[in-house]
């Protein structure tokens, strides 16, 4: 019964493949954007170098001082001063320690909490899964805004709070993708084959799973900056964010709304500063997705 | 082979499924993917299973590997019995006798692991031995799968080709120095041209090991090449178990014959007739009672439909489950097959 597919043959090298690079090597490289955000990161970690000023103490001699290239201002002050006399140039430089500090936090905390829950209810199935996943969808249906605020009134406002608010915004997204992943993930033969090794469950969670969903996690994680620093933005604007004096730059834009026929610098500046980046995180985060993970793209 | 104990034993079996339907409503009907088989892996020997895809041979190694837990019957490793359930401690010495290669070389490889630390892994989990032992079995494993170690170990699985990877998957099964090694398809994912020199690897390590396979494949012509025995499945039991030899020469249970008649000749010249089933093989939700050939055999009697038939010895090592030999044990099952065809 011995047919010809199964006589010996005479064995042949098999030479490892080349690598070969993918397409997506071709998507532009955000440069500018890499630049912005480099350039926001230096200033925020040489700010007390750089800056001109006290962040938190103005003169109100000085006060309303126009941008150095408007009639009136001058070269001490470069983009003009605020109500309080302070500089905005300055408090521009020490605001983006705040937005980056938050968002670096932020992201970091909702990351390991979401991915947490993603891991367990994607592979431990079952109850697990079913009480997970509907807290998550709970946490969706919160009222943040109106939340932030009540949290604000009891608490006071503070950076912790502006962190939990944001981190509790955040996490059920990583939760979903990343459950949805570790299901998938869960499935494949090297789990099995892993189980077979005698590796017990929480190892394979940390030796397997986690290490393929990090590209996800990555990616989620780069896209959420940019929403982020608008949340923190808008928070600080509404006066349940960072507290004054702090240079928050959602709070210099609040500061400036009644003036804004007089004096638009003291909004317009810290908004556009806001604007930058943002816009930059969001470039750079589309392009880190369609590099890493193409089938994010409806995120 | 003929050690006094066996290896591995199943005794009675089963593995039913539930079906539910959407939202949990409208749940009815069991999968019976394995419906009470018994079996026996002795030292050093291949043990063939083979059927058509769903017959169960899939649920049965997952059953022999304690990935899932049977819904009845019991599993012996050197007559000791073993279950998922027990702590992973109790597990050790079986998991690390009983390892396994699957189909797939794609899926069964981590592809954010370093290839060293694939196939260390089933040794590390056993603990025990330092780092250099590892490393130096690692080593050793990898030689004797046909790779090498300085060029290889510290690639990550997607330079490699399909064929390497098996190997890969194979050096991996063979690290801990198991006694039992199952093989789900160990080829079919492969290119027609590498299949044969992985099938001579596995011949080969199983020489110089004294492993016990467990070969599940639909391809019975490699089955035939490697098996020492052969046991046919047909939703999810056994209907026909035999020593390679006696069961290719002369299959006894009509689907057998059929799928033996479905082999492509070794020379186009040899002339051969193909028995052509009708129908398709049943749900394993509701399979047609009595013998659950029935409305497929060509020879189907009255009883086929309402009576299921006994697995007998028609002779010593050549077990079947059909009521064409009423007189199983005895030597006139020949005349008696001929006869009625």
């Amino acid at each position: 019964m011995t047919t010809a597919e199964s006589a010996p043959g005479a064995p042949q090298a098999e030479e490892p493949r080349v690598k070969v690079r993918g397409a997506a090597t071709t998507i532009r490289f955000p440069f500018v954007s890499m630049v912005v955000l480099g350039l926001v990161v230096l200033v925020a970690v040489f700010a007390p170098l750089i800056a001109p000023h006290d962040p938190e103490v103005g003169q109100l001699s000085n006060k309303l001082i126009p941008p150095v290239w408007q009639e009136g201002g001058t070269t001490d002050f470069l983009l003009g001063t605020d109500t309080l006399g302070r500089d905005i140039f300055t408090r521009i430089l020490y605001g983006a320690r705040v937005s980056l500090m938050v968002a670096i936090l932020a992201t970091g905390l909702a990351g390991v909490l979401g991915t947490i829950v993603g891991l367990v209810a994607g592979f431990y199935r079952g109850w697990v899964e079913i009480i997970l996943m509907r807290i998550t969808d709970m946490t969706l249906a919160l009222p943040l805004m109106l939340m932030a605020i009540v949290l604000v009134a009891l608490l006071g406002a503070s950076l912790t709070n502006v962190l939990m608010v944001i981190v509790i915004l955040l996490w059920p997204y990583y939760a979903r993708q990343i459950r949805g992943e570790a299901l998938a993930i869960s499935e494949e033969d090297f789990i099995d084959l892993a189980r077979v090794a005698g590796l017990s469950s929480p190892r394979i969670l940390w030796r397997h799973i986690l290490p393929n969903v990090m590209p996800t996690i990555g990616v989620l994680a780069t896209l959420q900056v940019a929403l982020i620093i608008l949340l923190e933005a808008s928070l600080s604007f509404l006066g349940v964010g960072i507290p004054p004096p702090t240079p928050a730059w959602g709070l210099m834009v609040a500061d400036g709304r009644d003036i804004l026929g007089r004096a638009w610098w003291v909004s317009i500046i810290p908004g556009i500063a806001i604007f930058g980046v943002v816009l930059a995180a969001n470039l750079l985060g589309d392009w880190v997705r369609d590099r890493f993970d193409p089938k994010l793209r409806q995120l | 082979m003929n050690d006094a104990k066996p290896l591995l034993e199943a005794e009675d079996l089963h593995k039913h499924f539930a079906m539910t339907g959407a939202l949990g409503f409208g749940g009815q009907g069991v999968v019976k993917a394995v419906n009470g088989i018994d079996l026996r892996l002795w030292p050093g020997e291949t043990l063939g299973v083979v059927g058509e895809s769903g017959c169960g041979k899939t649920t049965l190694a997952r059953l022999l590997l304690l990935l899932e837990s049977p819904t009845e019957g019991r599993i012996l490793f050197q007559g000791n019995e073993v279950s998922i359930d027990y702590p992973r401690e109790q597990l050790v010495d079986y998991r690390r006798n009983v390892q396994v290669v699957f189909q797939d070389p794609f899926s069964s490889l981590s592809p954010r692991m370093r290839i060293r630390d694939i196939i260390a892994e089933p040794i590390q989990s056993a603990g025990e031995q330092s780092r250099e032992e590892t490393t130096d079995r690692v080593g050793e494993v990898m030689s004797q799968v046909g790779l090498d170690y300085g060029a290889h170990a510290d690639l990550y699985p997607h330079e490699f080709s399909g064929g390497q990877r098996q190997r890969i998957a194979i050096a991996r099964a063979l690290a801990p120095n198991p006694k039992v090694v199952i093989l789900d398809e160990p080829v079919s994912a492969l290119d027609v041209s590498i299949r044969a020199q992985v099938m001579n690897l596995l011949a080969d390590l199983q020489e110089r090991f004294d492993l016990a396979y467990l070969l599940i494949s639909h391809d019975l012509s490699g089955v035939a090449h490697l098996s020492d025995r052969v046991m046919v499945m047909y939703v999810g039991k056994v209907i026909e178990l035999a020593g390679a030899e006696s069961l290719f020469s002369t299959p006894a249970h009509p689907y057998t014959e059929a799928l033996l008649s479905a082999v492509p000749p070794a020379h186009p010249d040899i002339e051969s007739q193909e028995i052509i089933l009708e129908g398709e093989v049943p749900s394993p939700i509701d399979p047609p009672g009595g013998c659950t050939f029935h409305p497929r055999c060509p020879y189907v009697m009255e009883q086929c439909s309402d009576v299921v038939p006994e697995h007998g010895d028609l002779e010593p090592g050549h077990g079947v489950s059909c009521h064409l030999y009423p007189e199983s044990g005895t030597r006139s099952w020949q005349q008696v097959a001929v006869g009625s065809r």
